[in-house]
């Protein structure tokens, strides 16, 4: 009669201890992930490199990298956060097709997304003609790097938001609608506020993509020192000529990532 | 307000046609097997569904017309829900809750400490939801939609989702916060609900809808009268008697109520004041003896059978106690008894099987 506890304390001494080859595989993808990391900061080390950050060409990348990507993220989110809800929200005819175009920058090699975006926005692309017309000219210039970093990065913040809103009960809205909420009032006080955890964890996403974003600025903006010159490009262009810059750059970068990791975490377990 | 309602409403095989009218504060119960179309046809009326046809008009005035084209929007409607589930926003505390829908209104929190107190949380007001019992948390958010100036007020079976020992306790309480809450500027007040004693105890009058129809309106009385559908028969089917609750007794949890010459012990009346109620039990609660006994249930008390009618799988016995009575019993059982009209029997049922409300 009392057989079924004692079936659940069975249960729950059978709870995976661990077999061996699940360490193995993950001993093996944690050395792939540290090992470089752990490299970089060897190399960094003796400090001296890190002398090389009062380059004014570092700075000037540095600058650029930081103004360009938190355009960018910020144009992900205003543009993101009402895709995100459609998407999370309504039933509409093409929502499958909608759904693929917003994650094909994520399968698609950034520089061929570079290419794309010349043959648009390029001189002689089919808006950039016009806007060439015009007196706009939008490739090899600090804009261009922006819409580079939002054309890669936008997917990350959108699946992360539309995610975030999936899992607000639509009771919720519906309780705040007959609470005398519009829909522009139900989306800022409950929905952004429920799914923040989620849109936190888009934006750091995004701005990380927008960040590291090298192959599609490459293409699409160039390489010019002090224009569209962003960390990930000054790495390559110090490669060629001082392995110390190339360093204490990189270091930088994951020192950044790496902050903007932890921050996020902090954000989101003081919130709950 | 008056709530008037006549709508058609079709979402693959399911049709909900329903006609309703409910009284400036009155209090309408509406009762039906579960997937009958109770949660939709409150969906209809608070605009968070839309019907393909008919109207819903609240105070006169259209909020919904499909041959005029009209469909006010859910937060102009001035129509207050609670859900099945909790609907609190998690992120705000239980005051924050009720105020989100006191925006513009003087004396917003005064208002809003008025009802949580009104449905006895008043001393929850800055916890947040997830701190709250189930119980709790649905009385904060009876406290929310009456808080409003809502015309209309739709409760969506509140207390479906308690325990139903919690359910019981809370029944008295949902029937106090109803009648205030109608009373409050003669709101309409419909409450949905699967529980047969809800319809009994809390409602005005009682409107069944079973698959997608409105089946059945009318007074308590008149449909357990006259049940015109299977569903309402068996709810028909319950011992309903008036009687006099009698003062609370020291060291006794039990309470007595008098139902015409008969005393009956009741578990359920909690420390209620005295004064008329209603007792309710359901046939097959109710033993029949040959003789008084001992160890059997506390309310015994001689009766004469008047009538026997074969059901199903039982038997049903018509008693005369000094009030009429129903007992379900086993056939094998009336034999042994020696059931015939005008047998003399001792009926015995149980004090916790009796429910009480006003």
């Amino acid at each position: 009669m009392d057989l079924a506890p004692r079936h659940i304390s069975i249960e729950a001494d059978e709870r995976p201890e661990g077999k061996p080859w699940l360490w193995v595989g993950s001993a093996f993808l944690l050395t792939l992930c540290v090992l470089p990391v752990v490299a970089l900061l060897l190399a960094a080390f003796p400090v001296r490199p890190l002398s090389k950050l009062r380059d004014p060409m570092v700075l000037s990348a540095l600058r650029l990298s930081v103004t360009t990507s938190l355009t960018s993220t910020l144009l992900c989110v205003a543009m993101g956060l009402p895709v995100a809800y459609l998407l999370a929200r309504h039933r509409f005819a093409g929502k499958v097709v909608l759904d693929t175009v917003l994650d094909l920058p994520m399968a698609l090699p950034p520089v061929v997304a570079g290419v794309a975006l010349l043959l648009a926005f390029g001189r002689a692309g089919i808006v950039g003609k016009h806007l060439d017309a015009l007196g706009v000219r939008i490739p090899f210039t600090a804009a261009a790097v922006v819409m580079a970093q939002t054309f890669m990065a936008a997917p990350f913040f959108v699946r992360s938001a539309r995610a975030g809103f999936e899992a607000v009960p639509l009771r919720l809205e519906h309780a705040a609608m007959t609470l005398g909420a519009g829909r522009w009032r139900v989306f800022w006080t409950v929905c952004v506020p429920l799914a923040s955890p989620a849109l936190l964890a888009g934006v750091v996403l995004a701005w990380a993509r927008a960040l590291g974003e090298f192959g599609a600025t490459m293409m699409f903006a160039g390489n010019l020192p002090g224009v569209t010159q962003t960390l990930p490009l000054a790495v390559m262009s110090a490669m060629e000529t001082n392995l110390d810059t190339a360093v204490s750059i990189s270091v930088l970068s994951l020192l950044l990532a790496f902050g903007a990791l932890v921050g996020t975490r902090l954000l989101v377990t003081q919130w709950r | 307000m008056a709530l008037d309602v006549c709508i058609g409403l079709h979402r693959g095989a399911f049709s909900l046609q329903a006609e309703l009218q409910v009284a400036a504060g009155e209090i309408m119960v509406l009762i039906g097997p579960s997937a009958a179309g109770k949660t939709t046809l409150l969906k209809a009326i608070a605009g968070l569904a839309k019907p393909q046809a008919g109207f819903v008009r609240i105070g006169g005035q259209a909020a919904f017309d499909a041959k005029r084209g009209i469909d006010v929007a859910p937060w102009r409607r001035r129509v207050g829900m609670v859900f099945q589930e909790s609907a609190l926003f998690p992120h705000l505390s239980v005051r924050a809750n009720v105020m989100f829908g006191l925006r513009g209104v003087p004396n917003a929190s005064a208002r809003a400490a008025e009802w949580l107190a009104a449905v006895g949380v008043a001393e929850l007001a800055d916890r947040m939801p997830r701190e709250l019992s189930g119980g709790q948390q649905q009385r904060v958010a009876l406290a929310r939609a009456a808080a409003r100036d809502a015309d209309v007020l739709l409760l969506d079976e509140p207390f479906g989702s308690l325990d139903p020992l919690t359910r019981r306790s809370v029944r008295w309480e949902l029937r106090r916060f109803a009648q205030q809450a109608a009373q409050t500027s003669g709101r309409a007040l419909l409450l949905v609900s699967h529980d047969y004693l809800d319809a009994l105890t809390l409602g005005d009058r009682i409107a069944v809808l079973e698959d997608g129809r409105i089946t059945q309106v009318g007074k308590r009385e008149e449909l357990l009268r006259q049940p015109r559908t299977q569903f309402l028969a068996d709810l028909a089917g319950h011992n309903v008697l008036e009687g006099m609750l009698e003062p609370a007794r020291a060291n006794s949890n039990l309470r007595e109520v008098r139902v015409g010459p008969l005393m009956l012990q009741v578990a359920e009346a909690g420390d209620e004041p005295p004064g008329p109620v209603f007792v309710a039990f359901h046939p097959h609660e109710v033993s029949l003896l040959k003789a008084r006994s001992l160890v059997s249930p506390r309310n015994q008390f001689p009766a004469v059978v008047r009538e026997l009618v074969p059901l199903r799988d039982r038997l049903r016995v018509y008693l005369d106690a000094g009030v009429p009575i129903m007992a379900d019993i086993v056939r094998e059982a009336a034999a042994d008894l020696d059931l015939r009209d005008g047998a003399p029997v001792v009926a015995a049922i149980k004090a916790t099987a009796i429910e009480v409300y006003r």
